[in-house]
């Protein structure tokens, strides 16, 4: 028997025409639409309550395991952190009288918001896409909390990602270490010991080193490896002051003209178990 | 409908389905919760029980008794649509592997080594298919050495070793379902 048969051909060319219609119209409602079709978002809310019912006994073993493993160093860690809270104790009272005089300057000066002013929304992480391209969070938070499209998520010391799908009680977060080149743009701001700042978007990722890469930046401010980066709530929704992570070295493009910076993420993208989502006020 | 629940063996059914469920989000929290191991540096090791569930359903005949080309759809879909939000890649990946599973299972003996053989196939050929489809809907899926290297053969050997722990309860729970 031919393996290609008449009948057969004809099913297996309907089967790619369908197989490319399905995945080049999802991605484009993906990109497109703030939030994703009527039906998709029904079943992906019913989808996340069993996903939290399956994810919980494996988040408390993990939980369990982690405890133990923690408990091995727990000497030595409890002495640093001592040293740690205090010295935190005083630039916590020095943040609140700094805070409050920003917000009495503020007043006299009739700011009522400026790019620094954001609350987060903390969620929890029910599940993980086992893809190795889009390698997506799904938290357990949604359009009812007031989530939209695009913010931007942090978790631990700093920023991790963006929002990339909506429903009405779970969403989907994009890591910046997915780079799927559609959205993760974040505009950023790196400061120096001078206090010269330079502007620029994360333009990509390497997988390899496992940095975020600024590219074409053209600025000739003196930057140092160690120098601070965050967004710089530039250019739409993501507020001021998110820290994304530190430079760990700069390198000349080709042409000579402009420079991509590499910088050292504040995160580790394998364990996030909490996230956060800054929401502008 | 579509002989889902009905007929013979109800209760294979039944149970099929709800472990079917079980494993689709399963595969997520253990990936979610065991990322900080199976996502060191470059490597992707993905957890992927219920690609070994299905395959197993096919070597064990359940196709026979259910409609199983029917569940790889729903299961696909819902995997694409809970986890991706770009549907193709499973909802057509796991019938294609299916339908591989079957036509190896013809061809191959009841021994572990031809059985690991039908795995690893299987598995191919969905990592295969899924690779391609998100080619096609233009996500960064990073050239193809790089792609086996680091994701297609640790997660291969990962899913082989859990699938020939799992071959026994497996084989027991079958054989349990299939006498009522």
């Amino acid at each position: 028997m031919k393996f290609f048969s008449t009948r057969r051909l004809v099913f297996v060319i309907i089967g790619i025409v369908v197989t490319v219609a399905l995945l080049t119209g999802s991605v484009l409602v993906r990109n497109r639409r703030a939030t994703p079709p009527v039906i998709q978002q029904f079943g992906n809310d019913v989808a996340g309550v069993v996903a939290r019912v399956v994810n919980w006994p494996v988040a408390v073993t993990h939980g369990g395991y982690d405890s133990v493993a923690q408990l091995l160093d727990t000497y030595q860690e409890n002495t640093q952190l001592r040293a740690k809270v205090d010295a935190l104790a005083q630039e916590k009272v020095r943040a609140q009288v700094l805070e409050n005089e920003n917000k009495s300057l503020k007043n006299q000066l009739n700011l009522n918001e400026t790019l620094t002013d954001y609350s987060l929304i903390n969620a929890t992480v029910i599940s993980r896409a086992p893809s190795a391209w889009l390698s997506q969070l799904i938290i357990n938070v949604g359009r009812n909390a007031g989530i939209k499209k695009n913010m931007p998520v942090v978790s631990g010391k700093g920023l991790i990602g963006r929002i990339s799908e909506v429903d009405r009680t779970t969403s989907k977060v994009e890591l910046l270490s997915d780079d799927s080149g559609s959205s993760n743009r974040f505009a950023i701001q790196i400061t120096n010991k001078e206090g010269e700042a330079m502007y620029g978007i994360i333009t990509g990722y390497n997988r390899n080193a496992n940095r975020l890469i600024v590219g074409q930046v053209t600025s000739n401010i003196k930057l140092k490896k160690g120098d601070q980066v965050l967004t710089s709530g530039l250019g739409g929704i993501t507020p001021k002051g998110l820290y994304v992570g530190e430079v760990d070295s700069i390198h000349n493009d080709a042409s000579g003209l402009s420079k991509s910076i590499y910088i050292k993420p504040a995160t580790d993208f394998g364990n996030i178990n909490f996230v956060s989502v800054a929401i502008e006020k | 409908m579509f002989g889902f629940f009905n007929g013979y063996h109800t209760k294979l059914k039944w149970i099929f389905a709800v472990i079917t469920f079980f494993l689709l989000f399963f595969d997520g929290a253990l990936f979610a919760n065991m990322a900080g191991f199976l996502t060191k540096g470059q490597y992707h090791i993905m957890p992927m029980l219920l690609v070994i569930w299905f395959v197993y359903a096919v070597l064990f005949e359940l196709d026979l008794d259910l409609p199983i080309y029917a569940w790889t759809l729903l299961a696909g879909l819902i995997y694409d649509f809970f986890y991706f939000g770009v549907i193709g890649g499973f909802t057509v990946g796991l019938p294609i592997m299916v339908w591989v599973s079957k036509q190896l299972r013809f061809y191959l003996s009841d021994s572990i080594v031809s059985l690991c053989m039908i795995i690893i196939l299987s598995i191919t050929a969905l990592q295969i298919f899924t690779y391609v489809a998100a080619f096609i809907a233009g996500l960064d899926v990073g050239n193809a050495a790089n792609y086996v290297v680091h994701t297609f053969a640790p997660s291969l050997a990962l899913n082989v070793i859990v699938a020939i722990i799992l071959y026994l309860p497996f084989r027991q729970l079958f054989r349990k379902l299939k006498e009522i």
